[in-house]
């Protein structure tokens, strides 16, 4: 059974009359060894593929990946996990089963499916919501399973509403997972954030067509790999407190803060969505708190870990007044870390946006920043995708030239994985 | 579990007061332990900060605003008749890392005073650790014959800091737990009862007096010197300890005197012996052991409390 156990990393002094507590909550979901008493949870995978007109394009090098991909997702699929192809367009259509149902992987339905998927085609337009409640109708009907949805698109939500995009996402809150994958350079990354980001998910590009089998099995396994969902970090904090921010700031940032949701005056949930053992994640949390006289210990959180609304304790975050400035000043290595790659995707953000709007300068100081940080704190792979955008002098001091002609599919890649963080390097 | 005799009145949950069968061990109505001393919801002081009630407080912190509460160790007193020993929190830490231990054995008296150092991990455990290994070591050794003090000493505090050794660190932490430590045996001579005999070992910067009076004047005799270097103490005990091998030093005294143990968080404010003199004939009213130490411990929580205080006193 998957148990949870946490770590803090905190200066837990503050000053006379400091009132900000930073905490960096390590979480880890570990195999309890007991035999699980309940069967496992069920595990549900939808594949929502693009078989838009677009996807004909480049020779047809797309749509052959698709099917490749799409192929190589089901393979990944364990016998027991129920499972459905959605082909997206301007409408979602149940491509396998046909019946509009999930259907339990086995050798027979993976076959099917496969070929199903082997005859798919490029037509009409893109509405990436429709996908969404597709996935939704088949999946409502199993709300306890661990479910994830595989959404790929190579363009624009062009054929809906926004607004209709948005109402498919909050209702597919809580119910799924998805993890969005962007094709080529003609797709709009703000829109699938949107997605991940409400849906517990990631996004990212696919560069080339050729990669595509790769991370659709990739993402197949991933889920196969889960063993407990509905899990939320909660948060007890004193009267009179105020939770400024809760990020996921390792595998990558993901602000959380405004997923709120009240358990009663004093504790909240973020939901964490499922976990498979060994899994390990860190989050930073910031809050305020009444101050207290020197010499004076109040609790700052109660850090609580709660699957299907069961919740176990499993740290405490501290905060202790001191007059010893020895004590108050101390840098926490972890908060100082997630605090430094916080600003490294804001200043990509900041130095990619300003690099389109034309001010070279902004973008030039931004980005040079950014490699000064990477390169301190060892995103090797930010600071490769930094190197495709800019032309770097010293990484020391964070000297950039910017380059002139820069691959579309680079700056994107850069944009969409400027969120991906490192760990702090841990002596032994 | 023995069951408790009813006289007259059928039993109330001593919880939430509804009656129960005779011989029920849990209420019916609140699921409580029917034994008032069995478990179930105990009465106790409401919060210190905001006065919620006692059933609010987990783990030691208040529910509602989150204030840690009082420890056990936040102010202790022990009392072994002619030897005593108090500490306290002081006013200005939020726990306190000080720690004593005392003991006897025929009539040789055994105190130990341990001062964690703040800023390494877990202090509080390596001191009460400590004191405890080295007082423990002592009554052993001394019970079983041994008549080399300062080879007891040597083993007690060798004792101690496997103790302080063993405690664990922080992951990302500061580093490995460190204390002081001071211990002293007092006993009346063996040949001439006209003298009292003490033996000290201690690392770092707690301090042992011998505390007498001569033609009616208070005077007071340190017994240690301090193991510090520009303010920061250059012995002590711990896992990352380079020198752990202590200062000994044995004296005779005219009997009538009593032996003092502290940590700084006095002696910060009365730092030479004369200075302590004055203090103690400004206390003079105070002759009990234990009424002198408590009023020690408040001189020094007057003056600022600004350091964990611990005082042991032994009257051979």
């Amino acid at each position: 059974m998957t148990q949870f156990n946490a770590s803090v990393f905190q200066n837990e002094y503050l000053p006379e009359g400091g009132d900000v507590i930073d905490a960096v909550v390590t979480v880890a979901a570990v195999d309890g060894g007991e035999a699980p008493v309940q069967q496992a949870a069920q595990i549900v995978e939808v594949i929502a593929v693009d078989v838009s007109g677009s996807m004909n394009e480049d020779g047809g090098a797309k749509i052959r990946a698709a099917r490749t991909a799409t192929m190589a997702a089901i393979d990944a699929l364990r016998d027991g996990v129920l499972f459905a192809v959605i082909a997206g367009n301007h409408q979602a259509k149940a491509l396998y089963p046909p019946t509009g149902q999930l259907i339990e992987a086995n050798a027979q339905t993976r076959a099917e499916a496969k070929d199903a998927a082997s005859r798919i085609h490029g037509d009409g337009g893109t509405a990436i919501g429709s996908w969404l409640r597709g996935a939704k109708a088949l999946i409502e009907g199993h709300r306890d399973s661990i479910a994830h949805v595989i959404l790929l698109t190579d363009g624009r939500n062009e054929h809906e509403k926004p607004w209709e995009l948005d109402a498919a996402i909050a209702d597919a809150v809580g119910l799924f997972e998805c993890d969005c994958r962007g094709l080529g350079v003609n797709w709009e990354p703000d829109e699938l954030r949107k997605i991940s980001n409400a849906l517990l998910g990631t996004t990212d590009i696919i560069p080339r067509p050729e990669d595509m089998d790769a991370e659709f099995r990739a993402l197949t396994e991933q889920t196969m790999s889960k063993q407990v969902t509905n899990v939320a970090l909660r948060l007890w904090t004193p009267k009179g407190s105020e939770i400024q921010f809760v990020k996921q700031v390792s595998p990558n940032l993901e602000d959380m803060t405004d997923k709120a949701q009240a358990v009663d005056a004093l504790s909240r949930d973020y939901p964490l969505g499922s976990w498979g053992d060994g899994e390990s994640r860190d989050y930073h949390v910031r809050i305020k708190i009444p101050t207290g006289a020197v010499g004076d210990e109040r609790l700052a959180a109660r850090v609580m870990l709660a699957v299907n609304g069961q919740a176990e304790p499993v740290a405490l975050v501290r905060a202790i007044w001191t007059s010893d400035d020895a004590l108050s000043t101390r840098i926490n290595r972890e908060v100082a870390h997630y605090t430094g790659q916080a600003e490294l995707a804001d200043a990509i953000h900041d130095g990619l946006a300003a690099r389109q709007a034309g001010d070279e300068e902004s973008a030039t100081l931004k980005l040079g920043r950014a490699v000064q940080i990477a390169h301190e704190a060892g995103n090797e792979g930010t600071v490769r995708l930094l190197k495709k955008v800019v032309d770097v002098e010293d990484p020391k001091t964070g000297t950039v030239r910017l380059k002139r002609a820069v691959e579309a599919a680079d700056e994107m890649a850069l944009d969409v994985r400027s969120t991906r963080t490192v760990r702090v390097e841990r002596k032994s | 579990m023995s069951e408790q005799p009813t006289i007259g009145a059928s039993p109330v949950c001593p919880s939430c007061a509804e009656p129960g069968a005779d011989g029920a061990q849990w209420c019916e109505a609140c699921g409580a332990s029917m034994s008032a001393d069995g478990p179930g919801p105990v009465n106790g002081p409401p919060c210190i900060d905001c006065g919620a009630d006692h059933s609010m407080i987990l783990d030691g912190y208040c529910g509602e605003c989150g204030r840690k509460q009082p420890g056990e160790r936040d102010h202790l007193t022990e009392s072994l008749g002619s030897i005593i020993a108090v500490t306290d929190r002081g006013k200005r830490h939020h726990q306190n890392e000080d720690a004593f231990a005392i003991g006897s054995t025929g009539n040789r008296l055994i105190a130990v005073v341990c001062d964690g150092v703040s800023t390494t991990d877990n202090p509080q455990d390596a001191s009460l650790a400590a004191a405890n290994a080295a007082r423990d070591s002592l009554v052993a050794m001394l019970d079983e014959g041994e008549t080399d003090i300062e080879a007891a000493l040597a083993a007690a505090i060798a004792s101690a800091q496997r103790a302080a050794a063993g405690i664990a660190s922080i992951p990302g932490g500061e580093g490995p737990a460190s204390t002081t430590i001071v211990a002293t045996v007092v006993a009346p001579d063996a040949a001439d009862d006209t003298l009292v005999r003490t033996w000290t070992a201690w690392l770092g910067d707690s301090r042992a007096y011998w505390l007498h009076e001569v033609d009616g004047a208070r005077v007071v005799t340190q017994l240690t010197e301090d193991h510090v270097w520009e303010q920061s103490i250059t012995r002590w005990l711990g896992a990352d300890a380079t020198n752990t091998t202590p200062e000994l030093q044995a004296f005779e005294h005219d009997a009538g005197g009593s032996l003092l143990l502290c940590s700084d968080g006095l002696w910060k404010y009365v730092p030479t012996e004369a200075d302590l003199a004055a203090l103690l004939e400004e206390q003079g009213s105070a002759e009990l052991p234990l009424a002198l130490a408590e009023s020690l411990v408040e001189f020094a929580n007057e003056s600022g409390g600004h350091d964990n205080t611990t005082i042991v006193i032994a009257v051979p």
